[in-house]
């Protein structure tokens, strides 16, 4: 039979006569959520909380022990018309209360019922222990004595006061960090570094251990209890926590807010002293804790604490200041009915209740958001320990894939197939969900997806020379600058040897003194006449050498292009070595990029090595500086690739101490050109050579021209491919890696 | 525990197996201790890993008596009886004592069933004449094992049931053999009446009008045959004169110092009929554990005029002005009714100009929806039937009249004012019980019908009755013709006329079954058209239906019959007929279960007769229309390929198994509904 009716229920005969009060223990708080009245009910021997909506607080009022059920709801009916609590409403509101033994009634006490209450009770509480495999909580002591003691000291701090002193202390750290900002920047590596795991869990444990204390000082501080403080265990990770739900009661939601984020203000605090700390001092212990100190109370906080997707503070946050209590768990029951309701087309089930659509909007993208990211979280872990530990990562990763992914995806299904309230819509439930999952194998598996990789590089021009000097000598003559733009075959310096000069003129006077002697000896006899020519031959051959040389000692440019000679001009008739590199001229209309593509990316793109099939299969592209609106197409250039992995870089900028750099760098390189993985310098040309679109500042005057040395990010993309086909690769190459097959 | 020894110390020196016990202050202490002692087990959430487990031990209880062993019992208990042939009347009787004294001792070891079975064997021989067969003898093996017996109709097992009561009867707590209507339990009590008294067991039957007095005393004999109505009534109005909160310990307080015997616990101690649930033995148990618990029995107070009567009136006024598609949406498949916001809109125009009750939007648009459904979804001799001024539910799956039921939250009330009759007051509840709840109130359970493989595991999971089939004593030549299906009713209806003129005229019996009352009265319309001569069954007056029944087997006899019409009685063929082929079933409509389906055609080819059954059935049944795949409907409907290739076939498939599974949702949730107000509402002991 359809349920039709709610305003009337077939059970209320049993709960008609019956006159309950509610327990006199209980503390009631008058809330507002997004402008509407409610109620809370706090039991402060459980630390549970109930909240009821303004009309059925009207009715549970009416509950005095005196009136019969019937007569209260008959009441709550003449004063409130359409709006009272159903028969149903106020069923399952007592059933409710009665289960949570808030009722209090004159019927004597039925051992058994109370005997099956304490086995549930802790039946649950063993479900919640060892249902929670990622997070258990162990509590260990009851900080309301301590707490209670120093309440003042809390009430200070979490005072406008408070507020103030830490603008002021975030003002200070700020003053002595921004300072020596690139120089905190790039440590951030250094982090990582196995050797640095121990100081880093010190810090973070302490770290935790105030958060938690802070929460418990401000919950104190506007009078709420706090009865446990324990720890947690994050998968292996112990985190210290604090059981501030009292807080729950408070009527004021900026308090409730206060409590919520005490820790991350606190953490703040400490990250803003380690700062100050840390820009104090030289490195040693304290500098490097310090760091560490600001590390943990930065990212981790950032990642977990104030992130409201995960359930930490950040959530309570977020559901007091949205005022939507509950968040999660309502989210969850809106999202359930959303898709029984419009995907599998179910009728008559009653919408969960909401005030507003601005909170049906928030609890939506807080379900939509909230999943994957907290599935992402695990990821993250799971692989952070895999890099660690490998067996131990790969079995958490195994459990993961069990826990989060097979047993919802089996839960999921055996719902719609099997779930008794989806009877009258199975059909159409079965064909939705298999279309859904069919699509979207059919999209992994089929569909090709664009595939690329991100490759950071410099700029390098297509051909460039370093005129070193020739021969010991003064730096004679310097006729361009620096920078300067030079064409084919224009002189460029000149260095003056004085003794390349006499050499030469010995060898001239060694010619004429030769060409005389001939002459003369041609006179006397032809045969010594053909010796003497001889000797000439000789000495010209050596003048011709000096020559040689001494046009060496001037130097014009073999191709047009760009002089690059810092300070030369200074140099200006000294003495230079031979040897000593003095002038750099590089093409500056055709540009090669060299590009470091990482070794698995390298495999991963070609397959094969790099030979020409592979190479016209991916394609190239990045944006220069000068033309940043603008795609060039790149060709992949055979010849200048590297034919095996580099672990140095060309340049310090691609490493990633500094910013924008992308490869991940040894941090014990003082250079930081040393990578970590394997490199491969991949050469690029662009297609259209730069020279013939213009470039260098005739198309656009405003941008800079595109120098040597810039850097550019190139995406190389290969053909389209499943996604299946992708990862599939992507995991064959991490195996493959990790067992050296 | 001293109680429970002081009882049976009681029962042996006192009249037990006397019929009638006096209903003296110690009977009525003896009777009373059992209501209120034992303590059922609360039903209690199977979840996740355990449900499997569940259905292992089902699975398991279900295999344990495999065919070889329990046929080798049965074979012990025949060898056994057989000997007894030879035994004096004297010698028998004392046989006899030694049975029931082991039975009152509890002793429930084979040895002793197989004697007990032997003796009661030997006194059905003795006294109707009949010799049991092994099969028979099985069959009450696994009821006494508290099993559900699956046997075939026309088996024989109201005698099956005589052993197996016969050996309950002699424990002494009375034994409940529980049957669908008034006229079997009559009949089967008088049927098996000479071998209780052979047995010296006294017999009780419990009918409709049996006053208080008379059902005292029938409660007090060793067994008593009833129906589940009376007995569930009967309950639920023993704990409405019961005080209001009988727990245990005072009421144990009060037997074992005998203080209370006099003041107002007088009035009630004598007001209490039944003397607890110790044993039952039920007849047709599918339809009375499944079919019948899809409602829970409710007993209220009885109002007179509803106070509230105008507005059902109103409310059906209303109804009246809404279009159906513009105002409101029907969902057959979702047995729903909704009001679109236009319906809405047009609701508060109309109700401007009412009183100011009809001023809330809530209260309004459930009323009227109320209407809607009764006037949308609930159909005059389909779901109810108007009798004496007053609507009668029908079971929509076996055309039964559920006597003294009463929908719901007000669409009694509904339909009342639909028909336009008087609305009378919504009963208030006083007391209500679910069928699975009572039967779980039981310590000792056991059943047998001629369908129940198909609920086999609901069985299990609510009662914890595992099914075991029973083989049939001479192989089953039943015919099955291939199913036939039309595209509209009508040309169904006549194509079945057709069918059953040409079969008349070879003299064979036919019976029609039909699904609701509506649709045996226009079968029997069709036929008269072709005039052919035949009788209509409504489920209404069992006892002339059981006659009607009987004599369906004769030659050239037509017969059109609602599932549950004439149930419990043969169909005996007549002289000739079995050389014809036996009697021809037609269905005409799948039922929403394969098991009422089945019951249908079990009415032909019994005990080895030939038989017949065909099934005609069209795309617009209510079956489909409620549960099948609309697209495949319409597909059918249009594509010959689609029916040559017997798509239908998986339509039907399926839409049996989505009603089936329906109803099975049903009984779920008022299982939810026990177990909920169980945990959370246990304010008072109702």
């Amino acid at each position: 039979m359809p349920e039709i009716s709610r305003t009337f229920s077939e059970l209320w005969y049993r709960v008609a006569d019956f006159k309950p009060r509610l327990s006199t223990h209980l503390v009631v708080r008058r809330h507002i959520y997004r402008r509407n009245v409610w109620f809370i009910l706090g039991d402060p021997t459980s630390s549970k909380f109930y909240r009821f909506n303004a009309a059925a607080y009207r009715f549970l009022g009416l509950l005095d022990g005196q009136r019969t059920v019937q007569e209260a709801w008959d009441i709550c009916n003449a004063q409130l018309g359409d709006e009272a609590p159903t028969q149903r409403d106020c069923l399952d509101l007592l059933a409710q209360l009665q289960l949570y033994g808030l009722l209090r009634n004159d019927l004597p006490i039925d051992i058994q019922r109370l005997r099956e209450r304490i086995e549930q009770i802790r039946e649950q509480r063993f479900r919640e222990f060892s249902g929670n495999y990622v997070f258990w909580t162990i509590p260990i002591f009851n900080p309301e004595r301590f707490l209670a003691k120093y309440a003042n000291l809390g009430r200070a701090v979490f005072s406008r006061w408070g507020l103030f002193a830490l603008a002021a202390l975030i003002i200070l750290a700020l003053r002595a960090v921004i300072p020596r900002w690139e120089e905190m920047a790039g440590s951030v590596n250094s982090i990582i570094a196995v050797e640095n795991l121990p100081l880093l869990t010190l810090a973070f444990l302490g770290l935790k251990a105030l958060h938690e204390l802070a929460h418990g000082f401000a919950c104190k501080a506007f009078g709420g209890r706090v009865t446990e403080i324990g720890i947690m265990f994050m998968i292996v990770l112990p985190i210290p926590y604090c059981d501030a739900t009292a807080s729950w009661a408070f009527p004021n939601k900026w308090h409730r807010i206060l409590v919520s984020s005490a820790g991350v203000l606190c953490e703040l605090a400490v990250a803003c002293v380690a700062a100050i700390v840390w820009a104090r001092t030289d490195a040693g212990l304290v500098h490097t804790l310090a760091y560490n100190v600001m590390f943990a109370a930065s990212v981790a906080t950032i990642l977990f604490n104030i992130n409201p997707l995960l359930r930490y503070d950040g959530y309570y946050v977020l559901a007091d200041l949205t005022e939507i209590p509950n968040l999660s768990t309502r989210s969850h029951e809106l999202m359930k009915w959303l898709t029984r309701r419009f995907l599998f087309g179910l009728k008559g089930e009653p919408c969960p209740p909401l005030h507003d659509r601005g909170e049906g909007a928030v609890m939506v993208a807080h379900a939509v958001l909230a999943f994957p990211y907290r599935l992402l979280v695990m990821l993250t872990i799971v692989l952070f320990v895999a890099q660690q530990y490998f067996i131990f990562g790969l079995l958490l990763g195994l459990f993961g894939a069990v826990m989060w992914l097979i047993v919802p995806i089996v839960k999921g299904l055996s719902y719609v197939l099997s779930e008794p309230t989806l009877q009258l819509v199975r059909v159409r439930a079965v064909t939705v969900c298999f279309g859904l999952i069919i699509a979207a194998l059919g999209f992994i598996g089929f569909v090709p997806m664009p595939a690329r990789v991100h490759a950071p590089g410099v700029v390098e021009p297509l051909e460039r020379i370093t005129f070193r000097a020739a021969h010991d000598g003064f730096l004679d003559g310097v006729y361009v600058a620096n920078g300067e733009q030079v064409s084919s075959s224009q002189p460029l310096l000149a260095i003056a040897s004085p003794d390349i000069a006499h050499q030469y003129e010995r060898a001239l006077a060694g010619v004429q003194l030769e060409r005389a002697r001939r002459d003369a000896a041609m006179v006397e006899s032809t045969a010594e006449g053909m010796m003497s020519d001889t000797l000439l031959a000789d000495a010209i051959e050596r003048l011709r050498t000096m020559q040689a040389i001494v046009d060496e000692l001037s130097v014009e440019a073999p191709f047009a292009g760009f002089v690059v000679a810092p300070d030369l001009h200074a140099r200006l008739g000294s003495f230079v070595q031979r040897g000593e590199a003095l002038l750099l001229l590089a093409t500056l209309n055709d540009m090669v990029i060299r590009a470091y593509v990482d070794d698995r990316d390298f495999a991963w793109l070609f397959p094969n090595g790099l030979d020409a099939q592979d190479a016209s299969r991916v394609r190239a592209q990045g944006r220069l500086y000068d033309h940043l609106d603008e795609v060039i197409d790149f060709d992949i250039d055979l010849q200048r690739s590297g034919m095996a992995g580099t672990r140095t870089l060309a340049h310090q900028s691609l490493g990633l101490n500094v910013r924008g750099g992308g490869i991940a760098v040894d941090p014990s390189d003082g250079r930081g050109q040393r990578t970590l993985s394997p490199q491969w310098l991949v050469t690029l040309r662009p297609r259209v050579p730069l020279a013939e679109r213009g470039m260098n500042g005739s198309a656009n005057d405003s941008a800079l021209p595109t120098l040597p040395g810039t850097r550019v990010r190139i995406r190389l993309t290969r053909p389209p491919e499943p996604l299946a086909r992708q990862w599939l690769r992507r995991v064959r190459q991490a195996l493959s890696e990790r067992f050296d097959i | 525990m001293a109680l429970r020894a002081r009882t049976q110390n009681d029962g042996g020196d006192g009249p037990v197996g006397v019929a009638a016990p006096a209903p003296t202050t110690a009977a009525s202490t003896q009777r009373l201790w059992r209501p209120f002692s034992y303590r059922p087990p609360r039903p209690h959430e199977v979840k996740e890993l355990d449900r499997y487990n569940e259905t292992l031990i089902g699975a398991a209880r279900r295999a344990m008596w495999s065919r070889r062993r329990l046929r080798a019992a049965a074979d012990r208990v025949v060898h056994l009886s057989d000997s007894f042939m030879r035994l004096s009347e004297a010698a028998l009787d004392e046989e006899i004592e030694t049975a029931r004294e082991a039975a009152r001792r509890g002793r429930r070891d084979h040895e002793a069933r197989t004697h007990a079975f032997a003796v009661v064997r030997e006194a059905v021989r003795r006294t109707i004449g009949l010799r049991l067969f092994v099969e028979q003898v099985m069959g009450a093996w696994v009821m006494e094992d508290g099993c559900l017996a699956e046997m075939a109709t026309g088996e024989g097992k109201t005698v099956t049931a005589c052993l197996t009561a016969a050996v309950q009867g002699w424990m002494g707590y009375g034994a409940h053999v529980v049957t669908v209507n008034d006229y079997l339990a009559r009949r089967d009590a008088e049927l098996n009446g000479p071998v209780y008294k052979r047995l010296g067991l006294s017999v009780g039957v419990v009918q409709d009008q049996s006053r208080p007095g008379e059902r005292l005393e029938a409660y007090a004999r060793d067994i008593t045959y009833i129906t589940d109505q009376q007995l569930i009534f009967d309950y639920l109005r023993d704990k409405l004169h019961a005080p209001l909160q009988p727990r245990v310990s005072s009421l144990l307080l009060d037997e074992v110092t005998d203080t209370a015997m006099s003041g107002p616990r007088e009035l009630w101690t004598n007001r209490i009929v039944q003397r607890g649930l110790y044993s039952a033995i039920i007849d047709e148990a599918d339809s009375v554990l499944i079919d019948q618990a899809t409602t829970p029995a409710i007993i209220g107070a009885e109002g007179g005029e509803d106070k509230s009567a105008q507005y059902y009136y109103t409310a059906a006024e209303l109804a009246l002005k809404l279009r159906r598609g513009e105002h409101y949406a029907v969902d057959l498949q979702q047995h729903r009714v909704d009001l679109t916001d236009a319906g809405r809109e047009r609701l508060a125009e109309i109700a401007d100009a009412l009183p100011p009750f009809w001023s809330g939007p809530r209260r309004r648009a459930e009323l009227v929806t109320q209407a809607l459904v009764a006037r949308e979804l609930y159909h005059l001799e389909d779901h109810y039937i108007v009798r004496d001024g007053d609507v009668h539910i029908v079971d929509p799956q076996t055309g039964r009249v559920l006597e003294g039921r009463q929908w719901q939250l007000g669409l009694h009330q509904a339909v009342q004012a639909k028909e336009g009759l008087k609305v009378t007051a919504a009963r208030e509840t006083m007391a209500r019980i679910s069928y699975q709840r009572f039967f779980q109130l039981y310590r000792r359970r056991s059943g047998m019908t001629g369908t129940a493989w198909e609920v086999r595991k609901e069985m299990w999971s609510i009662y914890r009755l595992p099914v075991v089939r029973i083989p049939t004593h001479k192989p089953m030549i039943r015919r099955h013709l291939p199913d036939r299906m039309f595209l509209d009713r009508e040309s169904k209806f006549r194509a079945v006329a057709d069918r059953v003129a040409q079969l008349n005229r070879t003299g064979r019996p036919v019976l029609i079954g039909t699904r609701s009352v509506e649709a045996s009265e226009a079968m029997s319309r069709l036929l008269d058209e072709r005039a052919i001569a035949h009788r209509v069954l409504n489920a209404v007056r069992h006892e002339e239906e059981a006659v009607i029944v009987a004599a369906a087997g004769k030659p050239g006899a037509v017969t059109v019959a609602t599932n549950m019409a004439g149930r419990g009685t043969d169909i005996i063929l007549g002289p000739g007929v079995a050389d014809l082929g036996g009697l021809v079933v037609i269905a005409t409509e799948r039922h929403d279960s394969r098991r009422i389906d089945r019951q249908l055609f079990g009415r032909a080819g019994r005990q080895g007769d030939p038989g017949q059954a065909e099934t005609f059935r069209s795309l617009d049944d209510a079956l489909i229309r409620q549960c099948g795949i609309r697209p495949l409907a319409r597909l059918l409907r249009r594509s010959f390929a689609a029916r040559r290739l017997r798509l239908d076939a998986f339509l039907w498939w399926h839409a049996q198994r989505a009603a089936s599974r329906r109803q099975a949702l049903t009984r779920q949730m008022i299982s939810k509904a026990d177990l909920w107000f169980d945990r959370a509402l246990y304010f008072e002991n109702r």
